[in-house]
């Protein structure tokens, strides 16, 4: 552990970590939408700009700088809010609330930084392209059914040619990491879809409840990465909880 | 004897296996004495501009008639990397007499063989004609565009053939290597170059010294030594060129460059549609190698190197170091974050030194002529800082409105109109000139008072612009300063990896922003919201494309604001070229001839066939296509803009 001040405190903090998870866990709110602490940081939506002066050729410098992708350093010092950092977050937010006018998170945010809603035209976007749905599929999932798409401002998050992908196992973990909620998830009596990567996927019920326990892909996909009865893997949470409990009283664990 | 065109391709098992540097002195005598030393040299520029105006077949023709004279003995006819004055193609230089000859085809081959080379004759129609002074030049020193220039690192590529490595080694080709590998030790290679004051050409400007150094001292299993040759500006052709005439020159840098660091693979990444650069490049490798300079023990010493080529897709993005290595590695070109810098951080993680084309071109130049040479050339005062001036020369691509166009090298601290009116000829048609674009997508726009600025890294940041790689745009009084800005954040947001908020959805607003007021609708706050974008674009993007995307703008904003402004409260583009403020008027000057009606392609144009006024253009059928404008011949055809109009 090492010492670095953020906003005129000392932290103790392990070095390398991300400055914004140390600064977050300490009790300091940096806006963020792309970072997720499951996933390695992208840096893609800016808003975690901050200021960090720091020693290089024994000269101090200090620079703005996303926090996310910013490795915890010996002697550092971090300002978190200021007047240069708060312009820099409205001109970002003026760009993202353009793009993605829907997005409950953004418009939060563009509130709290009393941002104009109408600084350009409105392209009506929901998705604000921070990546981090490909890297949960990819790194936290190990499926890699999503990738960018393109580049500059034509650039775009999708299927391998926009089709229904073979790797989507439909766990729906890009849902539940996307800051904007921008990929809908419909499950139905038998079937989940993701209109966004054109996927159906067959649903799973509990045997013993009938409630959707995950898609056969999903439980296809666990058979091979964890180590699970069969009988367990398609249980839903409750009755799993049930199912072992009442094994360890049979077993006298209880 | 029979005349059969020459074997391009050299069988690489007949290539002799030179296992020290006595070995590499003692061939390059035997072939400095196999031939005549009084043989005429003709050096025809197979560069790809040249090539465009079919040089392969004049090269092809003029050793045809050569052989058929019976002058191989007296003359021998060298297919050269480019010369520089590309828009004079196809070029050829007769040597020792120093006779230019320019748009030469092949039809052309018997006269000049017949004449010039049999005997002494010098072809007048053939000759380059200033279209300054009306004179006509006989030698390449005679032409302004070569007088005023100093070519260090073009001129070896001038005058051998890329596509052999004989050539090379005969023009000392190597030396420097045998010096580095035979007399000195790796810290005094890295000590040389940072006193030579030797700055990265790609445009940053870091000292390669310092760079190599904090290579050296970086904890890695492995160093990599990287070319970068993913040269991406508009108009921008000096690495192509370098790549594609002299490749042994940037693998001989390279290999020095290793050595000092200690690095055993080199990489070079180099665009795709760069066809002829990779095919010379790759040949060159493979030449290297069979004669023992490049792989396992070099010139049989216990250093051991190799370079491989890798081919970019053509991302202007990719030009950016971590986007190169990401690249390299075979992710998609988005650059990483630099909080630990890639000479210590890069390549798969490893100690990674990455130079632009003509940084390594230097190298050996350096090795060979000394530091004391290089830093005589240049400004400013290295010998305690390396950052304390820019030494050497600098290969910068001349084009846009100027009379003569082309690559051209000149010492740095040459002033702005050094290069654009005593080499470039001025202005073209007689026009005025507006402003110059130095440093590509990345650099500014300054104007006529920063004329007699010296160009190096320091001076032209000072003034808001860059030296960059070394593109230079001309513009005359025919350019709208608006629409130029317009072009680039064009460029830029297409160019852009799309990763940064700020860079992706910033320069698309920054498009539209310029786009409304090219098209008349323009208001004082779009000038102010491109001025607090630029802002944020510039600070809250990851790498230097974001960084200075801006710039254009903000220096066209900045010198030219009057334009932006007139766009906005009178409707008046002044260069006459944003479409929707301007209109076309048939004026008294019209006599009557009819040109412009048969050539307008919308019917737009009508009237009597005689003098004076009367033909008219239908406002409303008019697009604005410009063909009457230039097909006039009386100058009859008034562009109207703002009050005007």
């Amino acid at each position: 552990m090492i010492d670095i001040v953020i906003d005129g405190k000392t932290i103790q903090a392990e070095q390398g970590a991300s400055l914004l998870q140390t600064a977050l866990d300490n009790g300091i709110d940096i806006p963020h939408l792309c970072y997720h602490p499951a996933v390695e940081a992208y840096g893609a939506c800016r808003l975690c700009l901050v200021e960090v002066t720091a020693e290089s050729h024994g000269r101090k410098k200090t620079k703005l700088t996303t926090s996310c992708n910013y490795p915890v350093l010996p002697g550092i010092e971090v300002v978190t809010d200021s007047e240069n950092i708060r312009e820099n977050r409205k001109g970002v937010l003026e760009l993202l609330i353009a793009r993605a006018p829907k997005a409950k998170r953004v418009r939060e945010l563009a509130a709290e930084y009393g941002v104009d809603a109408q600084a350009y035209p409105v392209s009506g976007e929901e998705c604000i392209l921070c990546g981090l749905c490909i890297q949960v599929c990819k790194d936290v999932m190990g499926v890699e059914a999503l990738g960018f798409i393109g580049r500059g401002d034509k650039k775009d998050v999708g299927t391998p040619f926009d089709d229904l992908s073979k790797e989507c196992i439909g766990c729906a973990s890009c849902a539940s990491v996307c800051p904007t909620q921008c990929i809908e998830v419909i499950d139905t009596a038998d079937t989940r879809e993701l209109p966004r990567w054109r996927a159906i996927h067959k649903l799973v019920r509990c045997r013993i409840c009938g409630k959707a326990v995950a898609t056969e892909k999903h439980l296809a996909h666990l058979k091979k990465t964890v180590n699970m009865d069969e009988d367990v893997r398609s249980v839903c949470p409750t009755c799993r909880r049930e199912f072992y409990a009442k094994q360890a009283m049979a077993e006298g664990h209880m | 004897m029979s005349c059969s065109p020459e074997h391009t391709s050299i069988d690489l098992s007949k290539l002799k296996l030179l296992n020290s540097g006595g070995d590499l002195a003692e061939y390059r005598a035997k072939l400095q004495g196999d031939k005549n030393p009084d043989r005429k040299i003709v050096s025809v520029c197979t560069g790809t501009g040249c090539k465009a105006y079919k040089c392969d077949s004049l090269a092809e023709a003029l050793r045809d008639e050569v052989c058929k004279a019976g002058l191989e003995e007296k003359v021998e006819i060298v297919a050269t990397g480019c010369h520089g004055f590309c828009e004079r193609g196809a070029l050829m230089v007769i040597y020792p007499e120093e006779i230019l000859y320019q748009k030469v085809k092949s039809e052309n081959a018997a006269d000049i063989v017949a004449k010039t080379l049999a005997k002494g004759e010098v072809i007048e129609e053939l000759l380059f004609v200033d279209p300054v002074s009306g004179k006509k030049c006989t030698k390449e020193n005679d032409i302004p565009f070569y007088k005023h220039q100093q070519q260090e690192l073009m001129h070896g590529g001038r005058m051998l053939d890329p596509r052999k490595i004989d050539d090379y080694i005969a023009r000392d080709g190597y030396s420097a290597l045998v010096k580095v590998l035979g007399e000195m030790k790796g810290d005094e290679v890295i000590d040389q170059i940072t006193k030579s004051g030797l700055r990265g050409r790609g445009g940053g400007g870091f000292p390669t010294g310092v760079k190599w150094r904090t290579c050296k001292d970086a904890p890695g299993e492995q160093r990599y030594v990287i070319c970068n040759a993913d040269e991406g500006d508009p108009g921008a052709y000096m690495d192509r060129s370098l790549l594609e005439g002299n490749p042994h020159l940037i693998i001989e840098g390279m290999i020095i460059g290793a050595f000092a660091i200690g690095s055993s693979q080199g990489y070079v990444y180099v665009r795709n549609e760069y066809p002829l650069a990779v095919s010379n490049l790759t040949t060159a490798l493979e030449q290297a190698r069979a004669m023992g300079l490049l792989g396992k023990s070099i010139l049989g010493s216990d250093f051991s190197f190799d370079i491989k080529v890798v081919r970019g897709g053509g991302a202007f993005v990719c030009g950016e170091s971590t986007a190169l290595m990401a690249s390299l590695e075979g992710y998609v070109g988005e650059p990483r974050a630099k909080h630990i810098h890639t000479v210590e951080q890069g390549l798969y993680d490893q100690p990674s030194n990455l130079n632009n084309v003509e940084t390594w071109a230097n190298v050996p130049l350096i090795i060979n002529k000394g530091v004391d040479w290089f830093t005589g050339i240049g400004t400013g005062d290295v010998s305690k800082n390396p950052w304390g001036g820019s030494k050497g020369t600098k290969i910068f691509s001349l084009v846009g409105k100027v009379n003569n166009t082309g690559l051209v090298e000149v010492p740095m601290g040459a002033t702005l109109r050094q290069i654009i009116f005593d080499i470039g000829g001025g202005i073209r048609d007689g026009k005025k000139f507006k402003g110059v674009q130095t440093g590509g997508p990345s650099g500014g726009c300054l104007p006529e008072k920063f004329l007699d600025q010296p160009v190096d890294f320091d001076e032209l940041t000072k003034a808001g612009s860059m030296m960059g790689s070394g593109g230079m745009i001309v513009m005359d009084e025919d350019t709208c300063m608006v629409d130029f800005a317009r072009y680039f954040l064009n460029f830029l947001r297409d160019e852009s990896c799309g990763k940064c908020t700020t860079c992706r959805e910033g320069l698309k607003r920054m498009w539209e922003l310029t786009n409304d007021i090219c098209e008349g609708r323009g208001t004082q706050k779009h000038i102010e919201k491109l001025e607090s974008l630029a802002k944020v674009v510039m600070d809250g993007s990851l790498c230097a494309l974001g960084q200075t995307a801006a710039n254009p703008v903000l220096s066209t904003l900045k010198y030219y604001r009057e334009e932006y402004e007139g766009h906005i409260e009178r409707g008046e583009c002044i260069g006459r070229v944003c479409k929707p403020l301007i209109s076309f008027h048939i004026t008294a000057e019209c006599n009557g001839c009819n040109l412009c009606a048969l050539n307008c392609p919308y019917d737009a144009i009508s009237g009597e066939k005689k003098k004076g006024d009367t033909y008219k253009i239908d406002q409303d059928k008019c697009t604005k296509c410009r063909i009457c404008y230039q097909s006039c011949k009386f100058d009859a055809i008034d562009i109207r803009t703002g009050t005007q109009g």
